[in-house]
């Protein structure tokens, strides 16, 4: 099988790694290590120097893109590659047009009306301020606030009803 | 919307009526079904009702026709029913009351057939006939008893079972008056006229000159030539060929609910048997408000007992909220009487609302009904929520967003009339508010507000009328008696307050005691006050999200302590504070409320409290005064002097104890009141203890604390914002912003995280699509 490797750059939970994806190298008569799981193959291939520079793999048999995840140097100069499907970049284009429910996301570019409880907020330290209303029925000032309460009616002449 | 073939026939036997339209393709066509043109049922679609092909008066009415069902704020799910018997007080006798109403279009096959669908009054049986229900009912037997096993009764009718989307456009016409109150004489100056001509006031007529509105109906607007979007032909009426068009209410109605079905057996009670109404209107209109009898929108009560056969018993209305019936000059008691509404400003867009309700495309611009786009910017498009449409509408483009947009025909509908969705049958339009108390009745007593500089005058006026007194005429006793109905002159004040509100007085007076004219100046103190305090938008402090929702906000009242504000509740409202205050008792409340999304008021807190402090003023028990004189020792008096004294002092102390207070005013009122605790040590108060040493006082209240005014006066909303000092763009970046959208995952980029995600359509292991399910709960970057 055909082989190439790469030296990415990326986080691994990037899901479109092509901008990541640097020096490849293609290699061909590579084994795979019998039996050959197609999600995490092992290869066989002849050891070159700088062949641990190389943490990426494009395996044309399975058209599939994996993580190296370890090489191992055996006999007769070969060597034992490791690898661990990336389905992120392998399915890139395909997940990229999937529907789902986002409850994380850096796009939408602040916080929203969800509650997050991973944002660092400060309930205990607060800052104060206050705000008057423009107006109020209550006074300080010198003025007419005294309400006298007096018997009333008025006399009239006579004593008529 | 699936139409009842038993009833309709296939969509195969429909007829299309050619003088419509002759070239437009099937979907843009109105359709009828066929209920034949004469006697002959063979050519009839009807098909149940096998007795002849009529449907019998209690067999139910078909609902299939309804593409829509018309809510409750539609006038024909808010019917009225009006009597007309001479004698008996005009009045509304029954009301309909639905979430949702059914309907039915039809057309008129032939002017004044026997099912006559234009008559808008229905009957009873009377003296033994029973062949009158309701005249226009479809159909309940035949008009004229005598013939109806012989006679298609039902070929008046033209079911409308298509409506074409693109080919009709609802338009509304009025009928307008002068006057109301003359109609006998006035007929001439009703007028029908257009919406668009009517709202213009350079027309003859137009809603000054003819303010009285008693119809809106409408035109159904549609084109005779193939159809497009913008017509090559002006639209016009297309109902306007056949005569009459009515518009039936298929739902029971409650006309003649409790009412006998036939008078001579009146245990047969209307409302047993299926109802059912039409309006049916001249000028070939739909009519959505108003009243109409036979041939006319009058109201006239009958005196005639077989009049009931042949003549209206009761009158329907298709109701406005502000529906009025005229009340002629005459007093002819066959004057007739109309129903009608005066021109508001919010008219227009009531029928508006009416028309809506019919989730069909309206308009009242003239140009836009002739040749207008179905998305230009006046043809709007009624809102049907779950197939129910309730006065809301879109227009211009965002008719594009709803889903009859894409309909067809009217047979394109989801709604099903055999089962409407479920609706709230509650209207949200409560109101709360607060208004001023009315006057007090008259009492025994005077309130005056009194200015603060002016206090210190009002007890030296009672010494002073007390030095008038003429020993040689009577005694001081007697003399205080006669000038205030007591023998204590201070007896005549009967409360003191002071409350630190502006605004208390009302007209200018002089405080007057008994019979006293002190000559102080005052004011009449009003009853209460009503204050608005001002509004406050609670603007969201840091960006509007969630972490707003964690603030605190406290709103200080004066007087009446703090409440705590909902944040979920008052954010991006407006806050107000109104202040209600009893002058009468001091207390006061404060109404904090918000404006709610529908504009109306809603109060969420009522906080209480007193902002008067009743100041203390001796006074005399007069019953205790004469038993006192009668019958207590010297020794009881000195007791009583004592124990009186110490009142009055301690009174007097608490007065002076509010010296100091920072506010001036206070400090001149507490002037005042020390000075009055001097006099009382002068000589005059040996010469009132002369005379009142078994007296013993009474302090009228308790006094009250300034503690109120001495804090802030104004009402003070206080925010206390938890402190954020995140970078939001490194924060976004490591772990994205908590959010929960639904879409395609192209529409997001960096950090993300998503559940659910549906993965198929793309070919790869169940082992690897779970993986790619794991890693992007888990989190990835787009």
């Amino acid at each position: 099988m055909t082989i190439i490797l790469y030296n990415i750059t990326c986080a691994p939970n990037v899901v479109n790694k092509s901008a990541f994806l640097n020096g490849p190298l293609t290699i061909s008569n590579v084994r795979p290590n019998d039996p050959c799981d197609m999600l995490n193959p092992s290869l066989i291939l002849d050891w070159f120097d700088g062949i641990s520079n190389y943490n990426y793999v494009y395996i044309d048999t399975f058209d599939r893109y994996y993580f190296i995840t370890g090489s191992t140097l055996t006999s007769g100069k070969r060597c034992v590659m490791s690898c661990a499907v990336d389905v992120l970049h392998t399915y890139h284009t395909a997940i990229k047009n999937c529907i789902g429910t986002v409850l994380r996301s850096e796009s939408i570019g602040k916080p929203t009306m969800i509650a997050d409880s991973k944002l660092p907020i400060h309930t205990n330290q607060r800052t104060i301020d206050a705000i008057n209303f423009s107006d109020t029925p209550f006074t300080r000032d010198v003025g007419s606030h005294f309400i006298l309460t007096t018997i009333g009616g008025t006399p009239t002449q006579g004593g008529t009803t | 919307m699936s139409i009842n073939t038993n009833v309709y026939g296939t969509s195969d036997t429909w007829p299309q009526d050619t003088s419509v339209e002759t070239s437009a393709p099937a979907e843009q066509k109105y359709y009828f079904a066929n209920f034949g043109n004469s006697a002959n049922y063979d050519i009839s679609t009807l098909k149940v009702g096998v007795d002849n092909n009529r449907v019998r008066l209690n067999t139910p009415i078909d609902k299939t026709l309804s593409w829509c069902g018309l809510g409750k704020k539609s006038a024909f799910s808010n019917l009225e029913f009006y009597n007309n018997k001479i004698g008996d007080e005009f009045k509304m006798i029954n009301k309909d009351n639905r979430t949702i109403t059914n309907f039915a279009l039809f057309a008129k096959a032939f002017p004044w057939s026997l099912a006559n669908p234009t008559v808008s009054n229905w009957y009873y049986a009377d003296k033994g006939n029973t062949h009158y229900g309701s005249r226009a009912r479809w159909m309940p037997d035949a008009q004229d008893g005598a013939t109806s096993s012989t006679s298609n009764f039902n070929m008046g009718l033209k079911p409308v079972v298509q409506m074409p989307m693109r080919n009709c456009v609802f338009v509304p016409v009025l009928n307008v008056r002068k006057r109301v109150d003359t109609i006998n004489s006035d007929d001439v100056n009703a007028q029908t006229v257009y919406m668009w001509d009517y709202l213009n006031a350079n027309n003859t007529v137009n809603y000054t000159s003819h303010p009285y509105i008693t119809e809106v109906k409408m035109y159904c607007y549609g084109t005779s030539n193939g159809l497009t979007a913008t017509p090559t032909n002006k639209r016009v009426n297309v109902f306007s060929p056949f005569g009459g068009c009515i518009l039936a209410v298929t739902d029971n109605i409650s006309a003649g609910k409790g009412l006998p079905f036939d008078m001579d057996v009146p245990g047969a009670i209307q409302g047993k048997s299926t109802q059912y109404y039409a309006f049916g209107g001249d000028s070939n209109a739909l009519n959505i408000f108003g009243m109409r009898s036979a041939n006319n929108v009058y109201m006239v009560l009958s005196d005639s007992p077989t009049s009931y056969n042949y003549q209206a018993r009761g009158y329907i209305v298709l109701p406005h909220p502000n529906g009025q019936i005229s009340t002629p000059t005459s007093t002819d008691r066959y004057t007739r009487k109309l129903y009608y509404v005066q021109y508001y400003d919010g008219f227009q867009e009531w029928v508006r609302e009416q028309i809506a309700c019919f989730g069909m495309f309206f308009t009242d611009d003239k140009d836009t009904a002739e040749t207008g786009d179905f998305d230009s910017e006046l043809m709007c498009l009624g809102t049907l929520v779950d197939g129910v449409g309730n006065g809301a509408y879109t227009h211009g483009a965002d008719n594009r967003d709803q889903p009859q947009w894409n309909w067809d025909s009217t047979n394109d509908s989801t709604y099903d009339p055999s089962n409407p969705p479920r609706v709230d049958p509650n209207t949200y339009d409560g109101v709360m508010d607060t208004a001023s108390t009315p006057l007090l009745l008259a009492t025994a007593t005077e309130r005056y507000v009194i200015a603060d500089t002016n206090m210190n005058k009002l007890l030296t006026k009672l010494w002073d009328v007390m030095a008038l007194a003429d020993p040689t005429t009577m005694t001081k006793s007697d003399y205080a008696l006669d000038m205030f109905l007591t023998n204590n002159p201070i007896d005549a004040i009967v409360s003191l307050q002071y409350i630190p509100v502006k605004d208390m007085g009302t007209g200018s007076t002089t405080v007057t005691l008994g019979k006293y004219d002190t000559n102080i100046p005052a004011a009449h103190a009003e009853t209460s006050v009503v204050a608005d305090c001002g509004t406050i938008e609670i603007f969201p402090r840091c960006g509007d999200n969630w972490i707003d929702r964690e603030m605190k906000l406290t709103l200080y009242l004066p007087f009446c302590g703090v409440v705590d504000l909902d944040p979920e509740t008052y954010l991006n409202r407006f806050c107000n504070v109104e202040y209600l205050i009893d002058l009468t008792t001091g207390t006061c409340s404060a109404v904090v409320s918000f404006i709610a999304d529908n504009g109306k008021r809603v109060i969420t807190d009522i906080a209480n409290g007193v902002c008067a402090i009743d100041l203390p003023v001796t006074g005399i028990q007069q019953q205790t005064l004469n038993s006192e004189l009668f019958n207590a020792s010297e020794s009881t008096k000195q007791l009583k002097v004592n124990n009186a004294f110490k009142g009055f002092k301690s009174l007097m102390g608490a007065v002076s104890s509010l010296q100091g207070s920072p506010t001036g005013a206070i400090d001149s009122i507490l002037g005042g009141a020390a000075d009055i605790y001097n006099i009382f040590q002068s000589e005059k108060i040996a010469d009132y203890n002369l005379q009142h040493t078994t007296i013993p006082t009474k302090m009228i209240g308790t006094s009250g604390g300034l503690t109120g005014v001495m804090a802030t006066i104004k009402p003070t909303i206080i925010y206390s914002i938890p402190v954020n000092d995140v970078n939001y763009s490194t924060y976004g970046h490591s772990i994205g912003f908590a959010c929960c959208e639904t879409g395609a995952l192209s529409g997001f980029s960096g950090y993300t995280e998503c559940t659910n995600v549906d993965l198929s359509g793309f070919s790869a292991t169940t082992t690897e699509k779970n993986m790619i399910q794991s890693a992007l709960a888990g989190g990835v970057y787009l």
